[in-house]
C-alpha cells in the first residue's frame, strides 16, 4: 500500500458493494422520478438530483412533491427532515480532513453518503495524505454509480414511453413506491439491531 | 408550460442541495477552529436520534400508501424479516417491492 495505484485498487475495490448498491438503487429511483413525477426530459432532472443530492432517500422521497409541485419550503422541510442524520457524520471525519485542501474537503463533504461514511470511517489507512487519497477516490466511483443508475433508470422509462403510452407505463410501476418505504424500513432494522447488539 | 416546470424543477435541484450540503458541512462549520474532541453529548445525541428520524419516516411514508390495506404491512414485515436474517438491504427492498406491487394489484 505504498504508491496511488495501490490506493485506487482498495478504492474500487471497497467500491464494489457500493456499486451493486448505488447503480440499482440509482436506477430504481430514476424509473420512479420519470413514471411518476411528471417532469419533462425526464434523464436531466435525474441527473441532476443525482448529481447534487447524492442521497438515495431524499432522491425517492422528492418524487410525490415534484408530481405535485409542492412549494419549495416542503421540499426544504423534507429535505432537512430526511437528511438531518448527515450532521452528525462530519463530526468523525473532523481530524481526518483536518489537513487537507479546501477544494478536496468541499468534494468530500459533499460526497458524505451513508456509505462513504462507513467506508471512510472503516478505513485504516494511517497517513494522512493516502487517507484523504483513498477517501477522493472512493467518493469519485460512488459519485459515478449513483448519477450513472439514475440517469439510466430515467432514460430506460423515456425510451419506454416511446413503445408504451404513459397511462401503461404508470399501471406497471403501480406500487413501486414501496421501494423508499422498504429503503427506510431496511436502514431502521439496523440501526435498531446496531442499538441493541452494538453490531453483534 | 414545460419552462414553468423547468424553472420550478432548478428551484427543486437548488434547495435540496443547498440544505444537504448544509446538513453534511455543519460540523466543519461549527468546529473549524477549536480542538478536534467532541463534546460526549452530541456523538450520543447523533446515534439516538437518527433511528427516530427514520421511524418517522416510515410512518409519514405509510400515510402516502394504501395504509388501510393488508398490503403495504406485509410487504413491510417481508422487508424486515429480509434484512434481519439475510442483512441484505437490496434483496430487502427488491422483494418487499415486489410483493407490494403484487398485491396492489398489476
Amino acid at each position: 500500500m505504498r504508491n496511488d495505484s495501490s490506493i485506487l485498487k482498495k478504492a474500487f475495490i471497497d467500491s464494489l458493494p457500493v456499486l451493486m448498491g448505488y447503480s440499482t438503487m440509482g436506477f430504481a429511483a430514476g424509473v420512479l422520478m420519470a413514471a411518476k413525477a411528471d417532469v419533462p426530459f425526464a434523464p436531466v432532472w435525474g441527473f441532476l438530483t443525482a448529481a447534487t443530492f447524492v442521497s438515495g432517500t431524499l432522491s425517492f422521497a422528492i418524487v410525490p412533491l415534484i408530481a405535485q409541485s409542492a412549494p419549495l419550503a416542503s421540499v426544504a422541510m423534507l429535505t432537512l427532515a430526511i437528511n438531518f442524520r448527515y450532521a452528525f457524520y462530519g463530526f468523525s471525519m473532523l481530524g481526518k480532513w483536518k489537513n487537507i485542501p479546501l477544494a478536496k474537503k468541499l468534494y468530500l463533504i459533499q460526497m458524505l453518503t451513508d456509505e462513504n461514511y462507513a467506508l471512510e470511517t472503516a478505513c485504516t489507512l494511517q497517513d494522512g495524505k493516502r487517507h484523504e487519497s483513498y477517501c477522493l477516490k472512493l467518493s469519485a466511483f460512488n459519485h459515478f454509480y449513483w448519477v450513472a443508475g439514475c440517469t439510466a433508470g430515467c432514460a430506460a422509462v423515456c425510451a419506454l414511453e416511446r413503445a408504451l403510452s404513459p397511462e401503461r407505463i404508470k399501471a406497471a410501476t403501480n406500487g413501486i413506491e414501496f421501494a423508499m418505504v422498504a429503503l427506510f424500513l431496511v436502514i431502521l432494522t439496523d440501526q435498531i439491531k446496531g442499538f441493541l447488539g452494538h453490531g453483534r | 408550460m414545460d419552462a414553468d416546470r423547468s424553472v420550478y424543477l432548478l428551484g427543486v435541484v437548488a434547495v435540496g442541495w443547498a440544505v444537504t450540503y448544509t446538513l453534511r458541512a455543519l460540523p466543519f462549520i461549527l468546529f473549524s477552529r477549536k480542538a478536534r474532541t467532541l463534546p460526549a453529548w452530541i456523538e450520543k445525541l447523533g446515534s439516538v436520534i437518527s433511528p427516530v428520524i427514520i421511524a418517522a419516516l416510515v410512518i409519514y411514508s405509510y400515510s402516502t400508501l394504501e395504509w388501510r390495506t393488508l398490503s403495504p404491512y406485509a410487504a413491510g414485515a417481508l422487508t424486515v424479516a429480509l434484512q434481519l436474517w439475510r442483512g441484505n438491504p437490496l434483496l430487502s427492498i427488491i422483494s418487499g417491492t415486489a410483493l407490494y406491487m403484487l398485491l396492489a394489484g398489476n
